[in-house]
């Protein structure tokens, strides 16, 4: 315990009791809530006449609803009760990211993060309930000083925010060139000082949190290891997109037109970066506009479906390609190759290993008949064929060549605990037995360190690559008249069926909750990014 | 009662000419600020207090701003009359706590000039319809003892002591409350302390006791900002709820029906003005009187919050008619400050002093402590 807890402080940069804070004063506010900003930024209307609010957006966003993520709550609980006696640590950890304003504020003063006290949210009362339930608020990120940006030390919630100046005259950090006038609007109301700078549009502004070591736990709740749980920045790092694009680039795009940032006194700014954080979760915000009561949710529902529709749209249309490039017959066999490239600037799927994709294939014949099918969505969340989903002890592999129904080529990570037992719990996991995720562009898998690796059989198979993987279905179709129909859909899901069924080895409130909820809506927990058809003769 | 028509008709004669004159010697002075809409004033509105105000004036749906403080509703006549266009000048330019409200209301001081805060504070009062309630600006400092002409939400002690042998110290609590935009009702409550003993001795005993109870109403029968002028008329009746014998009370009903009058003058002076009788019931007890009573002061404002402090005199006369007593005259220096940023709580102090009959009657100290309470509670906004 003592191992884990000195672990955890070291890479959170808590020292708890260190003789500099012991010394001085307790650190005052810090932060302030979004209400102070969302009144100024919203109402904003862009040039084509969409409603681009960066308050609306940025409410409707994950970012909005990290604490209140019933997934993460439920996924805290679990590893809670699984590491009873690192409990504390655990969500010292996970608040950091996903209560981050909380949790620095009691970091500055000495103090553990919390995650429970300040639950439901629903039921916020104290100013650090509120801090905690605005999660990725506003004065989190504009407050982030350009101090190790980028260095492994800001890693895991390693964000450096100014702790000497007071409320009123705190920095707010933005791209823009504000005058007098409106920076004492600004000041006055929110109590911070808009502050130009360009650090808050660079990649390791987000690489911050986006970069995200966890510690294995034995049951003795000793840390034993270290498992990278998410690194995308460090994929892009190691991407073709490091040289041209930022994060921001993709997930807050910019707008083509000049658009006021404010609706008051709002100038036509050039390169408005919208505040929408499209990521890859179409999903959560469906819950939480379905069960947006329970879990105390203010964003409204249009906001919320917006969110999910937009998130949808983008992934659909910038995330990956599928293609059928070669598709023959041959005596009693039918030949099928399916190639995939990943669009975007990380791995498909990144970041939370909850996430994956899939190839789904279908063959018909003259009749329509289907002769063959692979991966195929189940109205529970789970796919046909993958050994995980049936047995959680198992995987599915990475593939070369499908031959059979029983064979399903999915794209995810696959983690592993110190005996090897697949698991999902990230305090257990050690390493990955399995990561295949798509490749970006420029990616040499053979030159990358071990903490963005290929795991499994993906790291031998030559035709996966930077952006790129090939499948070949071979299969047999000799009771079939042809010609045949393929259809190719690459099928992606924020949170697999297995992810959301594994909480269940732990009995708690928060986990009942999130299993319900995923069960009354798993027919909605998947998208088809990219589809192909072809015939065949 | 054909009295009370005398005066009546002598006040609405007085409330038309007084204004006028008063206009005309000025020479058209811009008494107060232009209450127009321009076309800058609802441009710079929408750019600037839209986004939480509301396009209507409303206010901006809480899911829009975000945050929960109530935002003020600048239809209702009742609340975007009554304050000044000084004051609501002074939140736009300094912010929220400039009147101890939120400071999520930001300070819009170096963004827009003077002119386009003017403008847009006008241009707000256009939000408002009902044009009966009269405007703040005509709500003068309240005076020790002239009655003004503004209809008011307001608590008041007020505590009044003559160094007089022997010593009685008077006090009222007076609640006052608007109904509607013309009138004001009023509970009038006075009591007090007074040395009961006997010039056979030295030993003082004081003893407490209630006065005579009064209610009061008040009508504005004219008003108006482009003249600076208001008018009203009003009537107070006491009950014989005191005792006379502790010098609290005069043992009879008593009618005051009275005409008061309000008038801005350039350079933030002020003139005030009241007229009426004391009838009492039983004349025995007391005598028929006439009074009047004169206010000339003036406003100013100190520091970035502008808090105003407003020194006045006033000149009382009074006769009464049956009896040969001539006719008393008082002057009454005094100052009203405010106490609190919102500047609903004020303090007046002065000191009422005779001019002639000084061997009989001796000067009043007076103070007074003002709740304004639709503004606010008393803890609120200091």
């Amino acid at each position: 315990m003592v191992q884990w807890f000195a672990l955890a402080i070291l890479a959170l940069n808590v020292s708890p009791t260190s003789p500099t804070q012991a010394a001085r004063e307790p650190v005052g506010e810090l932060f302030m809530t979004s209400d102070r900003c969302l009144a100024c930024h919203n109402g904003i209307i862009s040039a084509a006449g969409h409603d681009v609010s960066i308050g609306a957006n940025w409410q409707a966003s994950m970012m909005a609803h990290a604490s209140r993520d019933p997934y993460w709550q439920a996924a805290v609980r679990r590893e809670c009760l699984e590491h009873p006696t690192a409990a504390a640590a655990i969500q010292n950890e996970c608040s950091a990211c996903h209560m981050p304003m909380s949790r620095y504020h009691a970091k500055a003063n000495g103090k553990l993060g919390v995650v429970f006290d300040h639950l439901p949210i629903a039921r916020a009362q104290t100013p650090a309930d509120h801090m905690a339930a605005d999660a990725v608020s506003c004065t989190l990120c504009h407050q982030i000083t350009p101090e190790h940006m980028g260095e492994k030390e800001s890693f895991t919630a390693g964000f450096v925010i100014d702790l000497e100046k007071p409320l009123g005259e705190r920095a707010a950090y933005g791209p823009f060139d504000v005058d007098k006038g409106r920076t004492r609007v600004m000041q006055s109301s929110s109590l911070f000082v808009p502050t130009e700078t360009t650090h808050v549009q660079d990649s390791a502004l987000c690489a911050s949190c986006h970069t995200l070591y966890t510690h294995t736990l034995d049951e003795q709740g000793e840390a034993v290891g270290q498992l990278p749980e998410q690194v995308p920045y460090l994929e892009w790092q190691h991407s073709a997109y490091n040289d041209t694009q930022h994060c921001q680039d993709c997930h807050m795009p910019e707008l083509p037109d000049p658009t006021p940032v404010s609706s008051v006194l709002g100038q036509a700014r050039e390169n408005f970066s919208q505040h929408a954080f499209r990521g890859g979760n179409f999903f959560m915000p469906k819950i939480l506009s379905r069960y947006r009561a329970e879990l105390g949710v203010q964003a409204l529902p249009q906001d919320l479906d917006r969110t999910s529709r937009a998130t949808k749209d983008h992934l659909m249309s910038k995330s990956a390609r599928i293609a059928i490039q070669a598709a023959r017959r041959e005596g009693e066999t039918l030949t099928v190759q399916i190639d995939l490239t990943n669009l975007a600037g990380h791995k498909l799927p990144t970041a939370y290993p909850s996430r994956r994709a899939w190839i789904a294939l279908r063959v018909t014949d003259a009749r329509g008949r289907t002769v063959f099918a692979s991966g195929a969505l189940q109205a529970d969340g789970s796919i046909t064929g993958n050994d995980n989903d049936e047995d959680a002890t198992r995987f599915e592999p990475h593939y070369q060549e499908i031959t059979s129904s029983e064979q399903v080529q999915i794209y995810e990570a696959i983690m592993v605990d110190p005996q090897d037992r697949v698991t999902t719990s990230l305090l257990a996991a050690i390493r990955y037995a399995k990561d295949n995720r798509l490749l970006p562009r420029g990616f040499d898998k053979a030159q990358v360190p071990n903490d963005v690796a290929v795991h499994g059989r993906a790291a031998d198979d030559d035709d996966f690559k930077a952006a790129q993987d090939s499948v070949v279905y071979r299969l047999d179709v000799a009771d079939a008249q042809g010609p045949f129909g393929i259809r190719a859909e690459l099928y992606y899901q924020p949170i697999a069926y297995r992810w959301a069924h594994n909480l269940k080895q732990q009995d708690a409130a928060e986990i009942e909750r999130f299993v319900n909820y995923y069960n009354a809506m798993s027919q909605e927990s998947a998208v088809v990014l990219a589809a192909a058809e072809r015939t065949a003769p | 009662m054909i009295r009370h028509d005398e005066a009546n008709q002598a006040a609405l004669r007085t409330s038309r000419i007084l204004p006028a004159l008063l206009v005309f010697l000025l020479g058209g002075a811009n008494l107060c600020p232009a209450a127009a809409e321009t076309p800058s004033g609802r441009d710079l509105y929408r750019q600037n207090c839209m986004a939480c105000h509301g396009v209507d004036g409303t206010g901006a749906p809480a899911s829009m701003v975000g945050f929960d403080v109530p935002l003020p509703d600048f239809t209702d006549s009742s609340f975007a009359s009554r304050e000044t266009a000084g004051d609501w000048v002074v939140v736009a330019r300094e912010g929220g706590p400039a009147r101890g409200f939120s400071e999520i209301m930001p300070a819009f001081g170096d963004a827009l000039t003077e002119t386009e805060l003017l403008a847009i504070v006008n241009y707000v009062h256009t939000f408002y319809t009902d044009k009966r309630w009269a405007r703040g600006e005509l709500n003068l400092p309240r005076a020790l003892v002239t009655t003004k002409a503004f209809p008011e939400d307001e608590l008041v002690l007020s505590t009044g002591y003559r160094h007089e042998d022997p010593g009685k110290l008077s006090n009222k609590v007076i609640y006052e409350r608007r109904l509607g935009p013309h009138n004001q009702v009023e509970l009038i409550v006075p009591f007090g302390w007074a040395d009961q003993s006997s010039a056979a001795t030295n030993d003082t005993d004081w003893q407490s006791s209630i006065g005579d109870v009064g209610l009061a109403f008040k009508r504005v029968m004219f008003h108006s900002l482009e003249t600076g002028s208001i008018v009203s008329l009003g009537a107070e009746v006491f009950a014989p709820t005191g005792d006379k014998d502790r010098r609290f009370g005069s043992d009879t009903t008593v009618f005051e029906p009275y005409l008061a009058y309000g008038q801005l003058l350039p350079l933030e002076c002020f003139f005030q003005a009241q007229t009426g009788f004391i009838v009492p019931c039983d004349s025995q007890e007391r005598e028929d009187e006439v009074f009047w009573r004169g206010v000339l002061g003036h406003s100013f404002f100190t520091g970035a919050y502008e808090r105003a402090w407003s020194p006045m005199v006033e000149i009382l006369g009074s006769k009464k008619f049956t009896s040969r007593v001539r006719t008393q005259w008082d002057i009454v220096p005094q100052i009203q400050i405010n106490l609190n940023t919102r500047q609903h709580v004020r303090l007046g102090v002065g000191a009422r002093i005779p001019l002639n009959d000084k061997d009989t009657r001796k000067p009043e100290y007076i103070v007074y402590l003002l709740w304004d309470w639709f503004d606010g509670g008393f803890f609120e906004g200091w």
